[in-house]
């Protein structure tokens, strides 16, 4: 075993204990605090492995190369570890005023957390696996244990979007599987030994003398399946139901995480096209339209939109959009994709707090019965305000940073059409957004609300993604700058 | 060479079209059984020196798609008391026909699509259509069907379309990735039976077609 | 176009020994109830009964009336002329040939609605509406069956098909031969699309279309009957006997002829296990009796 590569096994397995312990216990405050304390043990697990790969620059290996983890999975193991970390705080807030008010039985409790550890269990899956027949085992597994995740109250909104959800799932997962084997397929001509047929990583060696062909159809295959979990239009109708009928926790890693191993999953597949191909930026436009498709989709629905979280869903379909975009525009483009995806996922998981807990405030997800909400939950409000600020792209949040970064790629690589239509989309967005923000923020208070005290750690779940979005848009430390730099330089130059 | 493996093939097309025919779940069910078997037996009638290799896979097949998925199948079935599907979107003949079409045009694709693959000349023949007509005719059971029972369903038929395409890499994808491949596709039939009987003990229905409150 | 006038003893076979084929299948059915059954001659005697019989004509029906039943006969007889027998070509063999055999077919059936259609009583009419519906919805997997034989010898001729030295077999052959029995049940009105001795208009299909014939009519009409039971059950003997090797002229034909009394016997013993389909469900199975037709047509090589 290669130095690291018991890390890499500790992560597969720790959430696996996670369940067994959930499974054991029995209230309901030891089982969410167990859930919280095992998250940030695999997190600190994770962060050492993500220090391994920062500082020694090359990526760990491990299982005979059946386990992977390089620089773009190590920063999508950051990402999701950040999100987890504090979403796992923000279940245990959520959750323990369901508890107060006895909605929170024991049996509910264990479902939530061995939900949450398998929800966990897969995503190490998909993130560390070499092979990419076994992400694609993850991203099934993903998918299911989220689904169950969505209707965890079992109410009937819940149960439809479930099954919405679950449908869709299935389809884009099938799809995603057609283009792996095709994938596989196209090394059909090449000596490649048993195990390697769907290993990533000689893949990646041999990539010049795949059959490109093959490749091509894999790809698009790959795009409409993973497409569809990442909720890139015109496969993104599940995603708003999902979102917006999952607990706040829930829809929280929804869009701060789980749509971004499917793109993950893409990215994996970029490399192999454009290298067998050439470099012929195939593959990358196909992204870049899909990118455009979802920001204008997007656009449109967040300009009608009564509810609040499923504003914020449609949120995520054009940030998905964008990062997509950024992904085909190439270059700079995919360090600037992959800059916004932490800066999107830190901001969305903020945001569906402080709609999530509002929401539970109001009994409400309507904008237009959810008025007056910085002087209701001062900080709640103030944070979804900040949050959809940041959304938006005003500066100086680190989003803003991440688009800007966006519109210099895509003016480096005369990708025009690109551009007018992302500056036209995200304009649209921001009058949009903003105009629901204000009402909701500043508008009239209908009744009297029930004041909530907010204590210290919803001070922190709401100042630490906000304050790392500042810090992030004005400076950006240079070991994670070095850690975005390599990644890029995996899915493309 | 191939003789064995085009006959299973073509009696799988043959049972796809009688599930796009047929209204009732039970039979349907039976004929994802005896193309589970079909299935299992593939492996086999291929030779090649990783003997054991093909049996596992086979015996995996036939646990998997022959016993555990049509055992849930049936208890979802007598669970949320439905027998039949009853006036699908699309309706039994015409879907039918679609499935036959499908499977003439996958004929027609097939010498070419095997080209550009670059699959080797004495490739099966049926391979191709008989995965492509399945699947299509799972995603036009999933498509079309208004209860979400016959929906499982058609995602069951759907995986074994993808399982015949995936005997293309028999040889090349280690058994392991297989055996998590079938694994994945049991614990999604068997989550998807799940949340559908949820729907069921709380709407007391499984009509798709009611299931949309969410729109915007 | 060629004609072989030494094939005229297969016709001449084919119109002395049908009447015994329609014959068989109610023995087959007696002997399953248990019953000793009407003799295997009985439908000769029939026959000849209702030849010796004067008919019966309703006022209110024309001359459509009794030409019908003569032109639907002849048309049958003609369609014998295209008939082969494994080593005996068609009388009348010519390139195409299989398209006029099957719209024969059709033709006779066309008269034999006509017919109905002329006594103007609703029954009739009703009866007619429901041939001609599975009528249309047979013809495709007649024509699909002969097509993917032609398809398979690569000729245009029915005469050439069985005749070839490669014969159809396989899969494709269990196909087409399971869409042919299917076509022979259809074709001769038998369960499971039509039942034959029902005794409720309302369910009957080609019985309620000649309630109105009476003396010669209807025996020309239970020969037309009987022609079509072995036209259709030879086809499938000869396709189901291709496969065995030649030995001498005759062995082949009598063992095909062998094939379609085993087939008689098989239609009885269907007739008496499984029971009549209900009319909603009945063009489900002729479309799908199609679909299998258009597969077998589609891989065959």
């Amino acid at each position: 075993m290669r130095d690291g590569g018991v890390l890499l096994w500790l992560l597969l397995f720790l959430p696996l204990v996670g369940v067994a312990v959930c499974l054991v216990l029995k209230s309901p405050r030891k089982i969410l605090l167990t859930t919280c304390g095992g998250i940030f043990a695999i997190g600190a697990v994770a962060a050492i492995a993500i220090a391994i790969v920062i500082i020694r620059g090359t990526p760990i290996l491990a299982a005979n190369d059946w386990l992977l983890l390089d620089a773009l999975s190590a920063y999508h193991l950051l990402v999701m570890i950040l999100t987890f970390a504090l979403t796992t705080l923000f279940a245990v807030r959520y959750f323990g005023d369901e508890l107060r008010v006895n909605h929170f039985p024991t049996s509910l409790a264990r479902q939530f957390s061995s939900l949450w550890f398998g929800i966990v269990a897969s995503i190490m899956t998909v993130l560390l696996s070499n092979n990419l027949g076994v992400m694609w085992v993850g991203i099934e597994a993903t998918t299911l244990v989220a689904s169950l995740l969505i209707s965890l109250h079992g109410q009937p909104l819940a149960l439809e979007a479930s099954w919405k959800y679950i449908l869709l799932g299935v389809v884009g997962g099938t799809f995603a599987f057609i283009g792996t084997l095709t994938v596989g397929i196209s090394t059909y001509r090449l000596p490649v030994e048993t195990s390697g047929c769907l290993m990533w990583t000689q893949l990646m060696a041999c990539a010049k003398t795949l059959n490109p062909e093959a490749l091509k159809i894999a790809f698009i295959f790959l795009l409409t399946g993973y497409g569809t979990k990442v909720g890139l239009a015109p496969m993104h109708s599940w995603l708003p139901d999902a979102h917006s009928q999952a607990p706040a926790p829930v829809s929280a890693i929804f869009s701060g995480f789980l749509l971004n191993l499917s793109l993950y999953c893409i990215m994996r597949y970029i490399p192999l096209v454009e290298v067998a191909t050439n470099h012929a930026r195939w593959s990358l436009r196909i992204m870049v339209a899909f990118g455009i498709i979802s920001i204008m989709i997007s656009a449109a629905f967040i300009l009608v939109q009564h509810d609040v979280k499923r504003l914020l869903a449609y949120h995520s379909v054009e940030h998905m959009g964008i990062i997509t975009m950024g992904l085909g525009i190439g270059g700079l483009g995919v360090l600037a994709g992959l800059f916004h995806t932490l800066n999107h996922s830190v901001c969305k998981t903020l945001s569906f707090f402080c709609a999530g807990r509002l929401g539970q405030l109001y009994g409400t997800h309507d904008m237009e019965q959810l008025s007056g909400v910085a002087r209701v939950a001062p900080v709640w409000g103030i944070g979804l305000f900040a949050s959809i600020l940041a959304l938006i792209g005003v500066a100086p949040f680190a989003i803003f940073m991440s688009e800007f970064q966006l519109v210099k790629a895509a003016l480096d690589n005369r990708a025009m059409w690109a551009l007018v239509f992302f500056l036209f989309g995200s304009s649209a967005i921001f009058v949009g957004a903003l105009r629901h923000a204000m009402s909701m923020t500043w508008g009239d208070t209908a009744a009297d609300k029930s004041y909530d005290k907010a204590n210290i750690i919803d001070y922190v779940l709401v100042l630490f993604p906000l304050g790392l979005l500042l810090l992030l848009g004005l400076w950006i430390p240079e070991f994670l700058w070095n850690l975005i730099q390599n990644a890029a330089l995996i899915v493309g130059k | 060479m191939y003789e064995w493996m085009d006959t299973c093939l073509v009696a799988i097309l043959v049972l796809d079209l009688y599930i796009l025919g047929t209204s009732r779940l039970i039979a349907v069910i039976q004929a994802t059984i005896v193309q589970g078997m079909l299935l299992g037996i593939l492996p086999l009638t291929v030779h090649s020196q990783e003997t054991i290799h093909h049996w596992i896979l086979s015996i995996s097949v036939l646990l998997s798609n022959v016993f555990l998925m049509p055992y849930l199948a049936i208890l979802l079935i007598r669970k949320v008391e439905i027998r039949r599907e009853v006036e699908p979107f699309l309706e039994f003949t015409p879907s039918l026909m679609i499935g036959m079409a499908i499977a003439f045009i996958s004929f027609w694709i097939a010498p070419y699509s095997q080209k550009i693959l670059q699959l080797p000349q004495h490739f099966p023949r049926m391979l191709m259509p008989a995965a492509i007509t399945t699947a299509m005719s799972g995603f036009i059971i999933l498509a079309t069907r208004r209860k979400a029972v016959t929906q499982v369903l058609g995602y069951l038929v759907m995986e074994n379309g993808i399982y015949i395409w995936g005997l293309t890499l028999l040889d090349k994808m280690p058994l392991l990735v297989e055996l998590g491949v079938i694994l994945g596709i049991f614990m999604t039939v068997m989550v998807m039976a799940t949340v559908c009987y949820r729907v069921y003990l709380r709407l007391g229905h499984v009509n798709v077609d009611e299931l949309s409150n969410l729109k915007g | 176009m060629t004609w072989h006038w030494s094939s005229l003893s297969v016709v001449l076979a084919a119109l002395l020994l049908s009447p015994l084929l329609l014959g068989i299948i109610p023995r087959v059915k007696a002997w399953f109830a248990g019953r000793q059954g009407q003799p295997l001659f009985q439908v000769y005697y029939d026959l000849a009964k209702l030849l010796g019989k004067g008919a019966v004509y309703s006022t209110t029906t024309t001359w459509v009336f009794r030409l019908g039943p003569l032109l639907s006969l002849s048309t049958i007889a003609a369609s014998l002329l295209l008939l082969p027998m494994l080593e005996f070509p068609a009388t009348l063999q010519f390139s195409g040939d299989f398209l006029l055999f099957v719209y024969l077919f059709a033709m006779a059936r066309f008269f034999a609605i006509l017919t109905a259609m002329d006594t103007g009583s609703s029954f009739e009419g009703m009866g007619a509406s429901r041939e001609a519906i599975f009528a249309t919805l047979t013809e495709p997997a007649l024509f699909l069956s002969l097509a993917t034989l032609l398809k398979h010898n690569g000729t245009m001729s029915l005469s050439e098909v069985f005749l070839s030295a490669a014969p159809l077999t396989g899969t494709t052959m269990i196909l087409i031969a399971f869409v042919l029995l299917i076509v022979l049940l259809a074709e001769n009105c038998r369960v499971p699309v039509d039942d034959p001795t029902t005794h409720l208009e309302l369910t009957m299909i080609h019985e309620v279309m000649v309630l109105d014939n009476s003396g010669p009519d209807l025996a020309f009409i239970t020969y037309t009957a009987s022609l079509k039971l072995w036209i259709t059950s030879n086809i499938l003997a000869q396709l189901l006997v291709a496969p065995f090797p030649e030995h001498g002229a005759l062995l082949r034909p009598l063992l095909a002829f062998t094939t379609m009394v085993l087939l008689a016997m098989l239609v009885g013993v269907i007739e008496s296990t499984i029971a009549r389909l209900r009319l909603i469900y009945v063009p489900k199975l002729l479309v799908g009796a199609s679909m299998l037709a258009l597969l077998g047509f589609t891989i065959a090589r």
